[in-house]
């Protein structure tokens, strides 16, 4: 369904992608993940064209994303839940899901509301709420949900866990579970490992830019490499090289 | 043959459409240039040697640009040079016998180890075994690959395992026999060697349970499948691995028996002209390159594998779509260049087999004739055609040189010669004389 190739890109003059490829299948749960300045982040904006590409491209069902400009490609079906939430805090909740649905016929905006405040219960329970006044797990629900109200085919996550307390990250990943089992397809970067691959079927992990290892989430979760990288495993050996 | 089920290890992995497949190998094939640039010495060194980044690779052919891997790097890197993780990773260490020269080294993490059960037990359930089967293993155990690599390819399929090793064949014979073994695990020579112990103890295929035999880790051909299949009652299939890059688990014959399925997804082949070094396209014989999509404890870029064949994609019956590869012909230490043609003592064989009356003992010469060269077999026969009257000599000449230009692609000059006159080797045949620089 997405396949990013050979993608460079730099990024405030300096080289944050180097010749990535990664793909996603349609219905897949797959998860990148790489420390602080790897260059997550700005894999999820260049496949929404947010910054652009040197070199490579991104196709979206065969068309080349980066081409494209990002109300298109948010039209043809991919949403983004940024890092750090960034609801509008001073908007109410309700308000921050029907700018979610802006380019959608009102209709369809009325259908969406009432299919996300089921999933998430208390979207609709703090409706009138200012969205600033939400605990951070409840942000992140409601950055979710406003993302699903462009009735995306796959949604990219830049960091659902940051911030958040372990249970409530817990709380959060269950939510992604169950979109997945409806048949979303997901494209989650984060750095933290355990919970991300924990929840994927696949994995890659980015450094410096550059992929460099990928697998199965299992087999990730169990390398030696990723559980000293990224799951603070890190344990000393008289054999050690 | 009877009624065939297809049964299938990885399905998805075997039966992807190729397409999709690129997309992993793609992926993969950048990784594991990252990885090797990153954590191999040896490979930093020759890359920045050529003034090469490892971000060559934007299109699989982009692969070409790579610089090759030799064995003689492996045993320039002795014993852990080539290795990409810390020795802790390691959890297995095999190796090449070393009779010529330094032995070369291989290591298996933990990933490696279970992606290497995985890709055997894959070829192994092309040949027919399931997790009902009696495996009896007559490999070696110990350095060589093929005994743990089968062992445990067998295992994780859940078969039962009888690790017998090597040697000892009528008890090998007498414990097939009570423990009611359904696989046999071999050279195709020790398979062989079993029938004809056989014959000799009296014992008839019908008294053993065998129906598949999975032979490799030696170069064969349809003779000796015909004759292991007949008198052991079995499938034969072939399965091909190299030490170096893992063992037995790179490509494996199903049971429709029309060549072997590479695995691709973690082994990307490709055929190169072993003179020009250029890669050569689909379906034409060449010598056989590998470079590692997945190995974590040693990846290889382009290895030379010495062993000539071609790769080609046909639609197989057990519905696989991994390329395919032919039995290996022989290796390209072996190659001749007659004027500019590569030809191999097996093509000699290979038509030696077509033609009735000729023994499979040949030598051939090949000398300079101004400047092209010039190629003359000389074939042992039956000395009675030598009493008998020309027109039979001349015909079988003819008949012979009508096979070898069709196999060798070249007209050579055939002798005939009356039996036991051509030299016998102990060991190592010696078929070729190159007059050309003498």
């Amino acid at each position: 369904m997405l396949e990013v190739k050979s993608l460079y890109v730099s990024y405030g003059g300096v080289q944050a992608l180097t010749n990535v490829s990664v793909h996603v299948k349609k219905g897949e749960f797959v998860s990148l993940i790489g420390s602080n300045g790897a260059g997550k982040t700005t894999l999820l904006n260049s496949i929404m064209n947010i910054v652009s590409k040197q070199k490579g491209s991104a196709l979206f069902d065969g068309k080349d994303v980066t081409k494209k400009t990002t109300s298109n490609i948010v039209a043809d079906g991919m949403a983004l839940v940024p890092e750090g939430r960034r609801v509008f805090a001073n908007m109410s909740v309700h308000e921050n899901l029907e700018m979610g649905g802006f380019k959608r016929p009102a209709s369809e905006v009325k259908q969406k509301l009432a299919e996300v405040t089921e999933m998430f219960p208390v979207l609709g329970e703090r409706a009138s709420q200012m969205a600033g006044m939400l605990s951070g797990g409840e942000q992140q629900m409601l950055a979710i949900a406003r993302a699903l109200m462009t009735n995306p085919r796959i949604l990219l996550m830049d960091e659902p866990s940051m911030g958040l307390a372990p249970l409530v990250i817990k709380e959060v990943y269950e939510k992604l579970k169950v979109l997945a089992s409806t048949g979303l397809t997901i494209l989650l970067v984060e750095q933290n490992a355990s919970v991300a691959l924990k929840y994927a079927q696949r994995g890659y992990v980015l450094e410096n830019g550059r992929i460099i290892m990928q697998g199965k989430a299992s087999e990730l979760l169990g390398d030696n490499e990723v559980k000293r990288a990224y799951l603070g495993k890190e344990y000393k050996e008289k054999w050690e090289r | 043959m009877g009624e065939i089920e297809v049964k299938y290890w990885h399905e998805e992995e075997e039966r992807m459409d190729p397409a999709e497949r690129k997309v992993f190998q793609l992926e993969r094939l950048q990784t594991t240039v990252n990885r090797a640039y990153r954590k191999v010495d040896f490979y930093r060194r020759t890359f920045d040697k050529l003034g090469l980044k490892p971000d060559v690779i934007s299109e699989l052919a982009d692969i070409s640009k790579l610089p090759f891997t030799n064995k003689q790097d492996l045993r320039d890197n002795y014993p852990y040079g080539m290795f990409a993780v810390p020795l802790r990773d390691i959890v297995r260490i095999h190796s090449s016998s070393g009779t010529t020269g330094k032995p070369t080294v291989v290591g298996y993490t933990r990933n490696d180890l279970e992606n290497w059960n995985n890709l055997v037990a894959r070829l192994m359930t092309a040949g027919g075994v399931s997790k009902d089967d009696i495996v009896h293993v007559s490999f070696t155990y110990g350095l060589f690959t093929g005994g743990f690599g089968l062992h445990y390819g067998a295992e994780t399929i859940g078969a039962s395992v009888i690790p017998f090793s090597s040697g000892n064949t009528s008890r090998q014979l007498a414990i097939m026999q009570d423990y009611k073994s359904t696989t046999l695990v071999s050279t195709p020579s020790y398979a062989l060697h079993i029938a004809e112990t056989m014959e000799k103890m009296g014992i008839n295929r019908n008294d053993l349970s065998l129906k598949y035999a999975l032979l490799g880790s030696e170069p064969w051909g349809d003779k000796i499948r015909e004759e292991v299949q007949d008198k052991l009652g079995v499938i034969a299939t072939d399965n091909y691995g190299l030490s170096e890059l893992i063992g037995p688990g790179i490509s494996g014959e199903c049971i429709y028996q029309k060549g072997l399925h590479i695995n691709e997804d973690f082994f990307y082949p490709e055929i190169i002209d072993p003179l020009t070094l250029k890669p050569l396209p689909e379906g034409e014989w060449g010598e056989l390159v590998l470079t590692t999509l997945k190995r974590e404890a040693m990846p290889l870029l382009r290895y030379r594998t010495r062993d000539v064949t071609r790769l080609y994609r046909e639609e197989c019956p057990c519905g696989r779509t991994l390329i395919k590869m032919d039995k290996p012909q022989g290796r390209t230490d072996d190659m001749l260049i007659v004027n500019g043609v590569n030809v191999f003592p097996s093509q000699v064989e290979e038509a030696l087999a077509q033609v009735q009356g000729v023994s499979p003992h040949y030598i051939i010469f090949v000398r300079k004739k101004g400047a092209l060269d010039s190629i003359e077999i000389k074939v042992e026969v039956n000395e009675d055609i030598f009493f008998d009257e020309m027109k039979k000599q001349r015909e079988l000449v003819e008949n012979l040189t009508v096979q070898f230009q069709k196999i060798l692609l070249l007209k050579p000059k055939v002798t005939l010669v009356t039996s036991q006159t051509l030299e016998r080797f102990e060991g190592k045949a010696k078929r070729v004389v190159d007059e050309r620089n003498s």
